[in-house]
């Protein structure tokens, strides 16, 4: 046996471990594995010796808190699914996660942390404004998802920290559209071509109240587009076929895709303007609050 | 490092590299080659076992992941009355041909089963999305879980 590896029994010796030396957490392991593969039988690679997190209670938890949603940054995608407390357009997202098999295993901080502008998870975070509590032995500080994540599998994580929470609004009462399509080769076990996430309020009188719509591998980070939102914040339904041409420019202007293995950057910014603007000229205007569709 | 968790019923006691794949340990050092290698990426269920009553991709599960957990394969999961009526589901509906993602596939049966007694196509489809066949055109596979849930809903 040659590999190193800790198995600590508390987060507080995690982070003791972790800010001792360098070490690469490990969640679900569902990023790593498959990413440091090499020819099996070998064991996988990592750069650093692995520091298993999955098994730590004190990282397994949703929690209510008020009118936030914390939840334990090891929770798994089928334990956010079940819980009541969680935001229906977040289990949106998670149907499209993946499948039963991997949702069993992979971690929202997982997710979070591996900072893929396809990442399933992020267009909802980011478009609600998700913080983040990252720790270290020392203590802990919060910041935004949208400042946490600076490029393609970058961000502001120091060596000695591990994201420990993540947060954000609980289960509005009020009913709200919400919209989450990921545009993939088949339904399941697929990373996205385009991913993209939208919600709103529609008042009585048929006002839009709190648009936020974000978007995925369309530019190196998850993309908000909060331009397109203040076009249309507080417009009537009746508006957008006046205002989606408007709201679509504004969109286009802060994307920025790239051609890879899964798509060119040309059908990301059609199909992306597509979908917005069937969104915002179809969807919306005809979605109605005794709408159940948004319980699934 | 030594792992410890229950096999099929039994308490195992062994040295892994931490960051093995538990489908390594299981069918190279256990001998159990019920599980299979289909993509080693995840994908495609041929490899799928039970943690903790969970299905789960055995490529990508590093052994230090099920220390203290209770692992099922399907060796140990065709002892019980409940595969009986899975198997003869799967052969009165032609749903096995080549057989290979038989194995994944009886596990992931097993999941949907244990989670929705009456499952709806729905809920079987979404429940086998992780698994692929390139033989049956999935038709036969879905008819044999529902034939499967009737069948133990019977009893
Ligand atoms: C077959 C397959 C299908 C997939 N489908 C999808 C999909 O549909 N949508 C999607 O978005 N993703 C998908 N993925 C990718 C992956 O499952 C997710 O990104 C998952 O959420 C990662 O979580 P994990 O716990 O498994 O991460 P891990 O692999 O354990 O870790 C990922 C990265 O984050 C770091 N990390 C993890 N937790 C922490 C923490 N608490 N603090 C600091 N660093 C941490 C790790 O060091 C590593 O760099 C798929 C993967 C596979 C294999
Ligand atoms: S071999 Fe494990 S999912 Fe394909
Ligand atoms: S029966 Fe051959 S792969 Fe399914």
């Amino acid at each position: 046996m040659n590999g190193r590896a800790f198995r600590p029994a508390t987060l507080a010796e995690a982070l003791t471990i972790r800010g001792g030396e360098a070490v690469r957490p490990v969640a679900g392991g569902t990023d790593l594995m498959v990413a440091r593969r090499r020819h099996a039988p070998a064991p996988v690679r990592l750069d650093a010796p692995p520091l298993f997190i999955a098994h730590l209670s004190e990282l397994r938890y949703v929690r209510l808190d008020g009118d936030r949603t914390a939840v334990g940054a090891a929770t798994t995608l089928h334990d956010l699914a079940d819980s009541p407390g969680i935001d229906p357009g977040l289990k949106k997202a998670i149907r499209w996660f993946a499948s039963p098999a991997i949702r069993n295993v992979a971690t929202i901080g997982g997710n979070i942390c591996n900072a893929s502008p396809a990442a399933d998870l992020l267009p909802y975070l980011v478009a609600v404004d998700a913080t983040l509590v990252l720790q270290d032995a020392g203590g802990a500080r919060e910041v935004a998802v949208r400042e946490f994540i600076t490029g393609p599998g970058r961000h502001v994580l120091t060596d000695a920290e591990l994201l420990t929470e993540v947060r954000f609004p609980a289960r509005d009462p009020v009913p709200r559209f919400r919209f989450y399509r990921k545009v993939a080769p088949r339904r399941s076990n697929a990373l996205s071509k385009l991913s993209l996430y939208v919600e709103a309020r529609v008042e009585p009188n048929a006002t839009i109240r709190e648009l936020r719509m974000a978007a995925g591998a369309i530019a190196p980070t998850v993309v908000r587009f909060d331009e397109a939102e203040r076009i249309v914040e507080a417009q009537s339904t009746a508006a957008l076929g006046r205002l989606a041409g408007d709201a679509v420019q504004a969109c286009m202007r802060a994307m920025n895709p790239i051609d890879d293995q899964r798509s060119t950057a040309a059908y990301r910014m059609s199909a992306t303007c597509r979908l917005i603007r069937r969104v915002l000229e179809h969807d919306l205007p005809s979605w109605r609050c005794h709408d159940r569709s948004d319980h699934t | 490092m030594t792992i410890e968790f229950r096999l099929n019923g039994s308490q195992v006691t062994m040295r892994a590299e931490p960051l093995a794949r538990l489908l390594d340990v299981l069918r190279d050092d256990l001998r159990l080659t019920g599980a299979k290698e289909g993509c080693g990426e995840g994908e495609c269920g041929a490899c799928a076992v039970l943690v903790n009553g969970r299905i789960v991709n055995a490529c990508i599960t590093p052994a230090a992941a099920v220390v203290g957990t209770e692992v099922t394969t399907i060796e140990g999961y065709r002892g019980t009355r409940r595969y009986a009526v899975i198997e003869q589901a799967f052969v009165d509906t032609g749903a096995v041909q080549c057989g290979f993602c038989t194995p994944g596939i009886v596990m992931a049966t097993e999941a949907i089963l244990a989670e929705h007694a009456d499952p709806t196509d729905d809920e079987i489809r979404h429940g086998l999305s992780g698994n692929l066949c390139r033989c049956t055109g999935y038709a036969t596979i879905v008819e044999a879980v529902a034939l499967a849930g009737r069948r133990l809903r019977e009893r």
